[in-house]
C-alpha cells in the first residue's frame, strides 16, 4: 500500500521517451520547459482517502485487538469458588467481549428478569381489568347497588328540603320562629343600636 | 466443543502431502507458534478466570400452576436451553464420526467407527423423539404433550422397534457384504 506511490516514477523509468510520446501525452522536459502531465488529482484523492481511513479506523482497531490478544490474553475455565458470584461479565472468555458484557450490552440475566416482570405486571393489569369489567356488568344486571365509583355530593339546598318537608308534615305550630330574620336595614341609614 | 486436532503429520505418505505440510509449515506454523513462544507468552499479562454459567432449576411446565404465566415463560427457557444442549450434543457426536472417517478412511471406517456412529445414531433418534416432528415454532407445551402422546403408544405397541435399529444393522451388512463382492486383489483390500 504504501509502494502505490512508486509506481508512477517506475513508469516513467521503464520506458524510453520516444515510446512515453506515443503512448501518454507528455513531453520531456528540458531546462527551460514547463512539464505537461496528466492530471494526478484522482490517485492523490484516492491514496489520501485510503490512508485517512486506515489511519482513522484499521489502525487503533488494529492495536486494540493487538494489545487485547496478546498482552491481556484469553480467561482460564476455573470452578465458581465458594460464596462467590461472579459478576455479570465474568461469563465470557475474550477480554473484548468481557468489556463489552462489563460497559456496553446489557447482561443477560437482567434481560430474562425484565421480560419476568412484564409478565407479572401485565397478568396483574389484566386481572383488574377483568375485575372492573365483571363488577360493571354485575351492576348493570343487577341493579341493587349504588356503583362503587360513586361519589356522594353534599347538597344543602336538598337537605334543607328535606327538612321543611319533615316540619310541615308534622304540622304548623305558632311556636315555630323562621328560620332566621331579615337582615338589618343598611339603607338610607342604619339603625341606632343602644 | 470438538476434540481439537493433534499437530501430528505423518511424513512420507506422498512427497505432495510432504511439501504442502512443509510449506504450510514454514510459512504460517513455525512463525506463529515462535510469536508465541517468545513475544506473547513474555509479555502476557496475569491469568484471570472465567466461569460456567449455572441456571437455577426451576419448575417444569407439567408442575406450573394453571394461569401462571411467569412459571410458562421459565419453563420455556429451561426447555430451550435443554434443546440447544441436546442439538450441540449431537453435532459434536457427528463432528466425532466425521474426524474417524477422515481419519481411517473411507472402507476402514465401516469396521472401525462402530461405536462413534452408534453413538450419533442413538442420540439423532433420541433428539427426534423428543423434539422433531413437531413443526416451527412450537412450545414447550407441543414437546410435552408429544411426550405423552409417546409413551401411550408406546405402551399400546411394546413390540416396535422405534429406533430402527434393525435396519440399520442390516444396512450396515449389506454394505459390508457389496464390498466384500466387488472383486479386487488382495494387496489392496
Amino acid at each position: 500500500m504504501v509502494l502505490f506511490s512508486k509506481f508512477r516514477p517506475l513508469l516513467q523509468t521503464v520506458f524510453k521517451p520516444t515510446q512515453q510520446i506515443q503512448t501518454i501525452v507528455k513531453r520531456w522536459s528540458s531546462e527551460r520547459r514547463m512539464r505537461m502531465m496528466i492530471s494526478e488529482f484522482n490517485e492523490r484523492k484516492f491514496f489520501d482517502l485510503f490512508h485517512y481511513y486506515f489511519l482513522i479506523g484499521l489502525v487503533p482497531t488494529f492495536c486494540v485487538v493487538f494489545y487485547a490478544n496478546v498482552f491481556v490474553g484469553q480467561a482460564t475455565l476455573s470452578e465458581i469458588p465458594e460464596d462467590y458470584e461472579p459478576r455479570h461479565w465474568e461469563y465470557y472468555k475474550h477480554p473484548l467481549r468481557r468489556f463489552m458484557a462489563q460497559y456496553v450490552v446489557q447482561p443477560f440475566d437482567e434481560r430474562y428478569e425484565i421480560s419476568l416482570h412484564a409478565i407479572y405486571t401485565n397478568v396483574m393489569r389484566d386481572q383488574l381489568k377483568a375485575l372492573e369489567r365483571k363488577v360493571r356488568r354485575l351492576e348493570h344486571a343487577r341493579g341493587d347497588n349504588k356503583g362503587w365509583f360513586y361519589r356522594p355530593q353534599v347538597d344543602g339546598l336538598h337537605e334543607l328540603e328535606q327538612k321543611k318537608a319533615a316540619e310541615r308534615s308534622e304540622g304548623y305550630s305558632a311556636m315555630l320562629a323562621p328560620r332566621e330574620l331579615p337582615p338589618p336595614r343598611s339603607w338610607p341609614v342604619a339603625p341606632k343600636t343602644d | 466443543m470438538p476434540e481439537p486436532t493433534s499437530h501430528e503429520h505423518v511424513y512420507g505418505v506422498s512427497k505432495w502431502s510432504d511439501l504442502g505440510y512443509s510449506t504450510i509449515d514454514m510459512l504460517y506454523l513455525r512463525p506463529v507458534r515462535w510469536f508465541h513462544q517468545n513475544v506473547v507468552e513474555r509479555l502476557r499479562g496475569p491469568a484471570y478466570p472465567y466461569y460456567h454459567r449455572k441456571f437455577n432449576p426451576v419448575k417444569t411446565i407439567d408442575q406450573c400452576e394453571i394461569q401462571d404465566q411467569v412459571c410458562f415463560y421459565e419453563a420455556e427457557m429451561a426447555y430451550l436451553r435443554e434443546k440447544r444442549i441436546d442439538t450441540m450434543i449431537v453435532e459434536i457426536l457427528h463432528d466425532r464420526l466425521t474426524r474417524c472417517i477422515a481419519y481411517e478412511g473411507r472402507i476402514d471406517a465401516l469396521d472401525k467407527c462402530a461405536k462413534e456412529k452408534d453413538a450419533l445414531f442413538e442420540s439423532h433418534a433420541n433428539w427426534y423423539q423428543k423434539y422433531g416432528e413437531m413443526g416451527v415454532p412450537h412450545s414447550c407445551v407441543d414437546a410435552y404433550m408429544k411426550q405423552k402422546h409417546l409413551m401411550i403408544w408406546m405402551r399400546r405397541h411394546p413390540e416396535i422397534d422405534l429406533k430402527g435399529w434393525a435396519i440399520e444393522r442390516e444396512y450396515e451388512n449389506k454394505t459390508k457384504e457389496y464390498i466384500k463382492s466387488i472383486p479386487m486383489p488382495m494387496e489392496i483390500r
